[in-house]
C-alpha cells in the first residue's frame, strides 16, 4: 500500500514534470509567434506541480502506514 | 507574408531628430522615452574630428535577444517580422531590456501624470480638434490598445505602469498600409521602410545597389535595420549632444 | 518526567521573555519600514527606486533587488550541502547545525521569491503569468521553477521529515505546543523500522537534490551568462562562479546564524568549536576557489577583452566601482587569511571564524552587486553615455525589511521548534 502510493506519487510527478516541460517548450521553429507561448496554457504550472509532487513523494513514503506486504520489503534497498 | 525591414541612408541623415519627435507624437511616449533615437557622434582626435549621425530605432532582430529571454513570452516575433510586446502579458521584469545590445527598451516607471503632448480638457485641444477634424495627436490612440493578430497586443504607447514598451515600427500604421511615423516625417528621406522579400520594394533596391551594414551583427542578432551611405561607426565613437532625461 | 504542570521544553521552546519580545519588536519595526517603502513603490511605480532605463537614460534597470535575488538564492545553497556532508559522508558531529542550515535555506528561498516580486513592475501578474506562460527557453525559467518552487518544496519536505522524530519526542510531554508537535509527528513512534525508512529517504533526497541544486544555481548564472546585451556578462565561468559564490555566502551566513543561536539560546555545549572549525575549513576551500575565479575573470577581462569588456573591467578595478570591488576582494582575502592561518596552525578559535563568516556574507552581497550593475552602466555596446545607478531609500528599506523578515521567521520558528535534534540528555527529561 505504502510502496504503491509512493511510486504512484513519484511517477505522477515525473510524468507531469516531463509533460509540462515539453508542452511548455515548443519544439520546431526557432522564430515566429509560436515560440513565445507554451503549446498548452498552464503547461509551466504542470511542470512545477510535477516537480513538487516528485519531492512530496518522500513524505508519502514516510507517512503512509504500512499495509500488508510492505513490512517484508522495507529492509530492501537500504543504502 | 511580407518581411518588413528598414534601410537608413546615413549619407542623407543630418541629425535633425525630427524622427524622434514624430515617434513621440505618434506613440505618445513619456518624456524620457525615445523609441527612436538619433546619436550625434564625434570620432577621431582633434583637429581631425568628424561628426556623424546614427538613427537607432528598434532593430526588430530575427534572432531577437529580448524574445529569447522573455520569461513569459510577452516579447514575441510576429509572422511579418516585427518584434512586438504584449503588454497585457508583460510582468515587468525588464530582462528584455537588460538583454538587448541596442538599448531600445523603455520601462514605464510611473503612472502617466498627464497627457504627454496635448491635454484633451484644455480649450486649445478642443479648438485644434475642430480645425483638424479630430486629427490631433491623441493621448490614448485607440489603435494602440487593440488586441490584434493572434489575440496578442502588438502596439504600445499606452504608458501602462510597470511594463516594457519599445519601438513597434508603428505597427498600427503599417497594418493600414502607412509608413512608420519616423519614416513618413523624415525631411531628408534618410529612412526607408518596406518589404525586404519584395525585390521591387524601395528597401530591396537600396540594399541591392549599396553596400550596407547592420549594428552589432557579430552578436548574431540578425537585425532588420540596414545602414547604407557610410561605413559603420569606428570602435571608439563619442556621443555629443546626448539626451539626458531620466524621467 | 512530566510534572503536574507544563514541562519545561528544551531550547527555550514556547517561552517568551523581555529580551525575546524586544528582539521581535525591533525586527517588526524594520519589517514595517520595508512594507511602507514597498507600499510607496506599489502606488507610485518603480520611479521611486534609483533604477532607470539603459541607453538614453543612462541607468540600470536591474539593481539592488536583483543583486539580492541572486544573494538569497545563493545563501539557500547551504541547507542541502550540510545535509549532504552529514548524510553522504557521515559527518555526524555536524548534526547540531543541520536544522539551522535547512531553516536558513527555506527562509532565504522565500526571501529570494519576495525580492523577485519586489523587482517586478507587475508583481501580481508575475505570479499568475509565470504559471500560465513561463518559457523553458528563457534563462529565468530555472529561477522560477527549479529554484523557487522545486528546491523550496524539497527543502520543506526535508525539514519536515527530519523534524518528525523531535516532534514525536516533544509531544510526549504536556505543553502548550503539544498539539502542534503531534500534528508534525503525524504518528511517528521512532521504531527501528521508521528510523530505517527515514535514513533511506534522506539518502535519496540528498542524492536527488544536489545535482538539481547545482543546475538551479547555475541557471542563476545563466541569467547573465547566456545573453549578449552588455559587455562583461557573457562567459562560461558565470555559472560555476555562481555555484561557488553560493557556497561561500551560504557557509558565511550559517556561521553567523549558528553563532547567534549559540549566544541567544546558550548552546555553548552543543555547538562547539568543533562545528565551527569544520564550517571554517569548508569555507576556506570555497573562498580560495572563488578568489581564484576572480583572478581568472579579471585577467581575462584585461588581456583578452574586446574594448567594451575592457571598459567594464576598468570601471571595476580603477573606476566608479573600484571602492566596492576592492572592499569586496579585501573582505574575501582577509577571511581567507584568517581561516588559512587557523588551518595551518591546527588551532582554532571562535572569533576569527565568525568574523570570516560575517565578512564573506557581506562580500557576497558586494560581489552580486558588482555582477549585476557595472555591466549595465558601463557595458553598453552602442555609444551611449556612461550610466550611473544609486539605490534610493525605498530600495534600501525594502531590502532591510526583507532581511528583518527573514531573521524574524528564524527567531519565531526556533521558538516553537527545536533548533537542533533533541539530544538524548533532553530526551530523558
Amino acid at each position: 500500500m505504502r510502496r504503491a502510493l509512493f511510486l504512484l506519487t513519484l511517477l505522477t510527478g515525473l510524468i507531469l514534470a516531463f509533460l509540462g516541460f515539453f508542452l511548455a517548450a515548443p519544439v520546431g521553429p526557432t522564430s515566429g509567434p509560436q515560440i513565445s507561448s507554451p503549446r498548452v496554457q498552464f503547461a509551466p504550472g504542470i511542470f512545477v506541480i510535477g516537480v513538487a509532487l516528485m519531492f512530496a513523494s518522500a513524505v508519502v513514503y514516510e507517512l503512509v502506514p504500512n499495509g500488508r506486504g510492505d513490512s517484508r520489503s522495507s529492509g530492501k534497498g537500504r543504502p | 507574408m511580407p518581411r518588413y525591414g528598414m534601410v537608413i541612408d546615413l549619407s542623407r541623415c543630418y541629425g535633425c531628430r525630427a524622427c524622434m519627435v514624430a515617434c513621440k507624437v505618434e506613440n505618445n511616449t513619456p518624456g524620457a522615452h525615445f523609441w527612436m533615437y538619433v546619436f550625434r557622434i564625434e570620432e577621431g582626435e582633434y583637429p581631425n574630428t568628424q561628426v556623424s549621425f546614427l538613427p537607432r530605432p528598434c532593430m526588430h532582430c530575427d534572432n531577437a535577444p529580448g524574445v529569447k529571454v522573455c520569461p513569459v513570452g510577452a516579447r514575441y516575433k510576429r509572422e511579418d517580422g516585427l518584434v512586438a510586446t504584449d503588454w497585457d502579458r508583460c510582468i515587468g521584469c525588464r530582462y528584455c531590456e537588460v538583454a538587448c545590445p541596442y538599448g531600445v527598451n523603455y520601462f514605464n516607471w510611473k503612472k502617466p501624470e498627464k497627457n504627454q503632448y496635448l491635454d484633451w480638457d484644455t480649450p486649445a485641444a478642443q479648438v485644434l480638434g475642430r480645425v483638424t477634424n479630430g486629427a490631433v495627436p491623441p493621448y490614448d490612440n485607440p489603435d494602440l490598445d487593440q488586441p490584434m493578430k493572434d489575440k496578442r497586443r502588438t502596439a504600445g504607447g499606452g504608458q501602462r505602469k510597470g511594463v516594457i514598451e519599445k519601438c513597434t515600427f508603428c505597427v498600427q500604421r503599417v497594418e493600414k498600409g502607412l509608413q512608420p511615423a519616423c519614416v513618413a516625417n523624415c525631411p531628408a528621406f534618410a529612412l526607408h521602410f518596406g518589404d525586404l522579400d519584395d525585390s521591387n520594394s524601395q528597401v530591396s533596391k537600396l540594399l541591392a545597389e549599396n553596400p550596407s551594414f547592420r549594428l552589432e551583427e557579430e552578436y548574431n542578432t540578425r537585425p532588420r535595420v540596414y545602414y547604407i551611405g557610410a561605413p559603420p561607426p569606428s570602435a571608439h565613437p563619442r556621443q555629443i549632444e546626448a539626451v539626458k532625461a531620466r524621467e | 518526567m512530566a510534572t503536574k504542570s507544563e514541562t519545561r521544553l528544551p531550547y527555550d521552546l514556547g517561552r517568551g521573555g523581555a529580551g525575546f519580545f524586544l528582539l521581535v519588536l525591533g525586527l517588526l519595526v524594520l519589517v514595517a519600514l520595508g512594507v511602507v517603502a514597498y507600499a510607496r513603490q506599489w502606488a507610485e511605480g518603480d520611479v521611486v527606486t534609483g533604477l532607470r532605463d539603459l541607453g538614453t537614460m543612462g541607468g540600470a534597470p536591474w539593481g539592488l533587488y536583483v543583486a539580492f535575488v541572486v544573494h538569497f538564492v545563493g545563501v539557500s545553497f547551504v541547507g542541502y550541502t550540510v545535509a549532504a556532508l552529514i548524510g553522504l559522508f557521515n559527518l555526524d558531529h555536524l548534526r547540531p547545525i543541520a536544522r539551522m542550515a535547512l531553516a536558513l535555506t527555506v527562509v532565504s528561498l522565500a526571501l529570494g521569491a519576495l525580492s523577485v516580486l519586489a523587482d517586478l513592475g507587475q508583481p501580481l501578474r508575475g505570479i499568475v503569468n509565470l504559471f500560465l506562460y513561463a518559457r523553458p527557453q528563457s534563462p529565468l525559467f530555472g529561477t522560477f521553477s527549479t529554484v523557487l518552487v522545486g528546491y523550496m518544496v524539497a527543502s520543506l519536505v526535508f525539514l519536515y521529515l527530519d523534524g518528525r522524530r523531535d516532534a514525536a519526542l516533544l509531544a510526549r510531554a504536556p505543553s502548550r505546543l503539544r498539539g502542534f508537535y503531534r500534528l508534525w509527528a503525524a504518528g511517528y513512534r521512532d521504531t527501528p523500522e521508521e528510523q530505517d525508512r527515514h535514513r533511506r529517504t534522506t539518502f535519496w533526497l540528498i542524492l536527488a537534490v544536489i545535482p538539481i541544486l547545482v543546475v538551479a544555481i547555475s541557471t542563476e548564472g545563466f541569467v547573465f551568462g547566456l545573453q549578449s546585451g552588455a559587455a562583461g556578462w557573457g562567459g562560461a565561468l558565470q555559472a560555476p562562479g555562481f555555484v561557488v559564490m553560493a557556497g561561500v555566502s551560504g557557509m558565511g551566513h550559517l556561521i553567523v546564524v549558528a553563532f547567534t543561536a549559540r549566544k541567544l539560546l546558550g548552546l555553548q555545549d552543543r555547538i562547539t568549536l568543533r562545528q565551527f572549525s569544520w564550517l571554517g575549513n569548508v569555507l576556506l576551500v570555497l573562498v580560495a576557489a572563488y578568489l581564484y575565479f576572480i583572478v581568472v575573470e579579471v585577467l581575462t577581462g584585461i588581456y583578452q577583452a574586446h574594448h567594451h569588456e575592457a571598459r567594464v573591467t576598468r570601471a571595476l578595478l580603477v573606476g566608479d566601482y573600484a571602492w566596492l570591488f576592492w572592499l569586496t576582494v579585501g573582505m574575501l582575502v582577509v577571511s581567507f587569511l584568517l581561516l588559512l592561518i587557523q588551518f595551518l596552525r591546527r588551532r582554532y578559535s571562535l572569533w576569527p571564524i565568525v568574523l570570516s563568516g560575517a565578512l564573506v556574507s557581506l562580500a557576497g552581497i558586494g560581489k552580486r552587486y558588482l555582477i549585476v550593475v557595472p555591466s549595465q552602466t558601463h557595458g553598453r555596446l552602442l555609444p551611449y553615455l556612461t550610466g550611473f545607478y544609486s539605490p534610493t531609500w525605498v530600495e534600501y528599506s525594502v531590502v532591510v525589511g526583507l532581511l528583518a523578515l527573514g531573521a524574524l521567521a528564524l527567531v519565531l520558528f526556533f521558538r516553537v521548534f527545536p533548533i537542533m535534534e533533541v539530544a538524548t540528555r533532553e530526551q530523558r527529561r
